[in-house]
């Protein structure tokens, strides 16, 4: 066992105090992930301590804060891989509640923009809809996001414009676009091509970089951008992969 | 209120997210802003120039110092930054290649250092013999 | 006050899936979460989901009928069997359902969802999305209600169930987390879908939020728990943390190795069904082979799944392999990976029927916080992922149709009532003064569930244990005052969900000092053969002051006669 210094973001807005940053020392055991030092404070140090956490196991997307300098899952994060002190901060681009607590409603707001459900293009047969096992690999990664934000706090053009639909929400566009069995493709571009869609991406690659479940928002984006490129001037079909 | 907005956000971000990806965005908007304002400064420099003969010879004589071809090297980089950086960025879109920015990073890294390298070696020898330079242009 | 028509409390599986449902039958409904419905512990599930599809051209000849017996025999014959036919009728229909709306599940060769075997079905019946079904199935559920627009009270807390003087559901109160606000919720009917309980006990694979609170609150409101001596073990978490090595490890082939390298199921079970039989009999191996001192260093055996190659691992189990190098830092495609049994679902549960009834007119329960019973002694792998959305359709459907005629107007006074009632329960610990640490009692608690109550059990240890839930629930009292914070007050969640744990762990307990015999994933050393003579009931317990009063309702055998259970 030996100690660890933290230094974690703190925000009441019944205090009175601005937002600051306090020093924890945290008892640490080997494999012990970051989440479990969080829960060691509120615990043995300070039971006002807010932070989300549920699956504790990568899988439900609670826990995503900024982490020593990125932004990742604090059940994920082992504790003897972090440089101490460990800074730990909120999600950024979301209005912190409490704490580590972030207000995530524009972040699923953003998702409810691109109508994230499937459309279906055909009547439902009576079983299943026929989907091969190629069909199936295109939309592979895109279906395993948890909607963790990890990625819109790491999105210097989310800070810029709240609106930005945001790596998240354009990754489950594509998911659908590039779904079989969904008939909506126009209606789904149309939305992303808007002013607060694709086109506001700086390909910055942060979200590619931070996503804890290494998927690709980023070029989620510009496989979008190329469909949309597509669509309006057709010339440019060989130029560009969709 | 809006500028301070941004400069404070683009700050804050450079912290939070120390990546490679967030500062080539960064890098490229300065070079990108930097240009605009070349680009102008250089339309007025020849407009400005381009009243006669002794206006020319007046205005090349007062860029031909050595403050001017340092700048001019600050240019040239800051342009092929901004190229290497901004083709790559529409090689990545284009041929959706962006699950390999690693290699594209060294790539531009590469390509920029390769033009650096060349145009540095014609142009600061001009920038301690500035006598041959000038003569040949003027 | 607010009301609406149906509140659905919980946002997993279950619970969305009845609100969809109810509201596809007209009615108004919102739901309730303590936490945002995507966060809910059905995303965790990994294996897959049971229906007779016969897409697997192993399963051909499979058929609902089979899929029910299976799950019969499964349960150790302790599931009502109508209801475990309803579940394996309704299957397909529900997978079908869940696919048009875009499920993602992983597809075979001829374009139909894949399925693989699971263990103690006599089919590869287990539909699955790699190893992600319950993510993909939650994502999917959860894009249904944004498409209906639903209502959501994210992150409130249900703490009490307000019933009226003749019984009948009213009901809910909440706590407000991010408001730090209690809430009187209103409604014609309550739908219960908050899930298991895994987290009473210190080994589990479920998630921190997975308390024994939300069993708790019908318990104290009136309504029976059925069954709940019946806790599975999982034969493989991960060593140390216990997150779960689906059951799809196993089915996609994967074996269990002892520290002398040998495939030790074959000494338990008949060769062909080896790593596959039943849950309770692997983890029971692998308890004793630990025991018997042929585990390794620590107390695990191995999950080899190396002779898989690393295609099939990266295709079939990519969850797996993250998971792995995440939390042990080993990479399964050359590393067996080390596991130990866990404690993984409640099969019992708030006692209702198969349309979510329960005695209390206008509650309704579905999912795993439900005992239906279909799952009877022991669940088979693959069927709750079914139960929560076969059963959250029916209650779902049940109450749209129970309060259509009702008039939409909440009753305040017994939300007031309920209010004062919760307000008391409240007052009974953390008063000034108290002095215990609640997370230490709660730790020490974990530890005497999973010691004692674990995969072997004799009588000696469980009225051990009883003591000390008993002495435990007394220094609960005394626990020091819950912090004062109003905005997202985790304190005051955290000690909520221990107050369920503390009535919980005493149900759970004195169920199994009770049943004196060995049924499913219930093994007493000291009465270790089935005894349907006396046992071959449901056992139902009844909140009292002192303690559960326990009584016990009939099971139904209407279709199969109880056999020895041999795999
Ligand atoms: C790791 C793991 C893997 C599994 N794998 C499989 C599998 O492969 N196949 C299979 O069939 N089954 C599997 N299971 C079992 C299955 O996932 C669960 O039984 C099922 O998902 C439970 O769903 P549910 O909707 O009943 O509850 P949950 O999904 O747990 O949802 C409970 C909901 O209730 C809410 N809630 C709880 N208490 C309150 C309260 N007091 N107030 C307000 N809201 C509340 C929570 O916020 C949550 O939204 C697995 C289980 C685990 C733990
Ligand atoms: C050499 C040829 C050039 C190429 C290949 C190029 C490429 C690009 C690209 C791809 C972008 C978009 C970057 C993003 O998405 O963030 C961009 C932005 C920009 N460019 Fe260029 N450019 C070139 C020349 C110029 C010139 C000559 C100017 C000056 C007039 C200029 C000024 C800008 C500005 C101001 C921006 C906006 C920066 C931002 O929003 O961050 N560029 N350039
Ligand atoms: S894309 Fe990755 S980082 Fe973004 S929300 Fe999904 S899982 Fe999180
Ligand atoms: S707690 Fe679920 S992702 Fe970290």
């Amino acid at each position: 066992m030996s100690t660890t210094t933290f230094k974690i973001f703190r925000y009441d807005p019944d205090d009175g105090r601005d937002p600051h940053f306090q020093t924890f020392q945290v008892e640490t055991v080997k494999g012990m992930t970051l989440l479990e030092a969080l829960y060691w404070i509120m615990e043995h140090k300070d039971p006002t301590f807010a932070f989300r956490s549920s699956c504790r196991e990568a899988n439900c997307g609670s826990c995503a804060m900024h982490i020593n300098g990125s932004y990742g899952l604090a059940c994920r994060t082992q504790v003897d891989n972090l440089k101490p002190p460990v800074v730990i901060r909120p999600l950024a681009h979301l209005q912190v509640l409490k704490d580590l607590v972030v207000d995530m409603k524009p972040f699923f707001d953003n998702l409810k923009a691109i109508k994230p459900y499937l459309i279906p293009g055909d009547d439902p047969p009576e079983k299943e809809y026929y989907q091969s096992v190629d069909d199936r690999k295109k939309i592979d990664h895109h279906v395993d996001c948890i909607l963790c934000g990890s990625c819109y706090g790491s999105c210097p053009v989310a800070y810029g414009d709240p609106k930005y639909l945001g790596p998240h929400a354009l990754l489950k566009a594509l998911r659908f676009v590039d779904d079989s069995r969904d008939g909506a493709t126009d209606e789904r571009l149309a939305i992303v091509a808007s002013e607060f869609g694709v086109f506001r991406c700086h390909t910055i690659f942060n979200c590619q970089l931070v996503c804890p479940k290494d998927l690709n928002p980023t070029g989620a984006i510009s496989k979008l951008k190329n469909k949309i490129v597509v669509k309006k001037f057709p010339f440019m079909k060989p130029f560009v992969r969709t | 209120m809006r500028i301070r907005y941004v400069f404070k956000g683009t700050k804050e971000e450079l912290k939070l997210n120390p990546n490679v990806g967030t500062f080539s965005w960064f890098l490229h908007r300065i070079t990108g802003l930097l240009l605009l304002f070349y680009l102008f400064t250089h339309m007025w420099v020849l407009g400005s120039a381009n009243k006669g003969a002794e206006a020319f010879n007046q205005r090349l004589s007062a860029v031909q110092t050595p403050l001017f071809h340092f700048l001019e090297i600050g240019l040239i980089l800051v342009i092929f930054y901004h190229m290497v950086n901004g083709l790559s960025i529409t090689l990545m879109d284009f041929a959706n290649i962006s699950s390999k920015h690693k290699s594209l990073v060294v790539a531009v890294v590469l390509v920029f250092a390769i033009l650096a390298i060349v145009s540095l070696s014609v142009m600061l020898p001009r920038l301690f013999a500035p006598h041959i330079s000038t003569g040949g242009l003027a | 006050m607010i009301f609406h028509d149906v509140v659905v409390v919980g946002g997993g599986l279950a619970g969305m899936m009845a609100a969809v449902e109810a509201s596809a039958k007209g009615a108004e409904v919102a739901v309730l979460s303590k936490i945002h419905p995507l966060r809910s512990h059905s995303g965790a599930a990994q294996g897959g989901i049971n229906a007779a599809l016969a897409n697997n051209p192993d399963s051909a000849d499979d058929t609902p009928e089979r899929h029910g017996y299976d799950t019969i025999k499964g349960s150790d014959f302790l599931a009502d069997q109508k209801a475990a036919i309803t579940l394996a009728d309704d299957a397909p229909r529900v997978i079908y359902q869940m696919e048009h709306w875009g499920c993602p599940f992983s597809r075979m060769e001829n374009g139909k969802i894949a399925q693989r075997p699971f263990g103690g079905a006599g089919y590869p019946r287990t539909c699955y999305g790699a190893d992600r079904t319950g993510l993909y199935l939650l994502h999917t559920l959860y894009e249904q209600t944004i498409r209906l627009n639903t209502r959501y009270y994210e992150e409130w807390m249900v703490l009490q169930l307000a019933l009226d003087d003749s019984g009948v559901c009213k009901g809910v109160i909440a706590l407000n987390i991010p408001e730090g606000k209690l809430e009187l919720v209103a409604a014609n009917a309550v739908i219960f879908g908050t899930g298991g309980s895994g987290r009473i006990f210190g080994n589990t694979t479920n998630a921190l939020v997975n308390s024994g609170f939300a069993k708790a609150i019908p318990y104290w409101a009136g309504i029976p728990l059925k069954d709940m001596e019946f806790i599975q073990f999982h034969p493989t978490g991960l060593y140390r943390s216990n997150i779960l090595m689906t059951e799809g490890c196993r089915g996609e082939g994967g074996i269990l190795t002892n520290k002398d390298g040998e495939r030790f199921m074959s000494r338990y079970v008949s060769e062909k069904v080896m790593e596959l039989a039943p849950r309770d009999i692997v983890s029971r191996s692998i308890a004793t082979e630990i025991e018997e001192g042929r585990g390794f260093e620590g107390g695990y055996v191995h999950l080899d799944l190396r002779h898989l190659g690393r295609e099939k691992i990266m295709e079939r189990l990519p969850g797996i392999r993250e998971i792995c190098l995440d939390f042990v830092g080993i990479d399964p495609i050359d590393t067996p990976i080390p596991i130990n049994p866990a404690t993984h679902y409640t099969m019992g549960g708030i006692d209702c029927d198969k349309d979510g009834i329960t005695k209390a007119p206008g509650f309704y329960a579905a999912g795993e916080c439900s005992c239906v019973s279909v799952h009877g002694a022991n669940r088979l792998g693959g069927n709750s992922l079914l139960e929560t959305i076969v059963f959250g359709r029916r209650a779902g459907e049940a109450a749209a149709s129970y309060v259509k005629e009702l008039p939409k107007t909440g009753d305040e006074a017994t939300l007031t009532k309920a209010q004062k009632a919760l307000a008391d329960r409240m007052n009974s610990f953390g008063r000034p003064g108290g002095t215990e640490d609640p997370y230490q009692l709660r730790t020490e608690l974990q530890n005497v569930m999973t010691e004692r109550v674990g995969i072997f059990r004799t009588g000696e240890e469980l009225e051990e244990a009883m003591k000390e839930i008993k002495d435990l629930q007394a220094r609960f009292k005394n626990i020091r005052p819950i912090s004062h914070s109003r905005v997202f007050n985790m304190d005051k969640v955290w000690i909520m969900e221990l107050s369920g744990n503390m009535e919980i762990s005493e149900v759970i307990t004195a169920g199994a000092i009770r049943r004196t015999e060995s049924r499913g994933a219930h093994f007493r050393r000291d009465f270790n053969k089935r005894n349907d003579e006396e046992w071959l009931h449901h056992t139902l317990a009844t909140w009292t002051p002192d303690g559960p009063d326990f009584s016990t309702s009939e099971v139904d055998l209407s279709k199969y006669p109880p056999e020895e259970r041999k795999y």
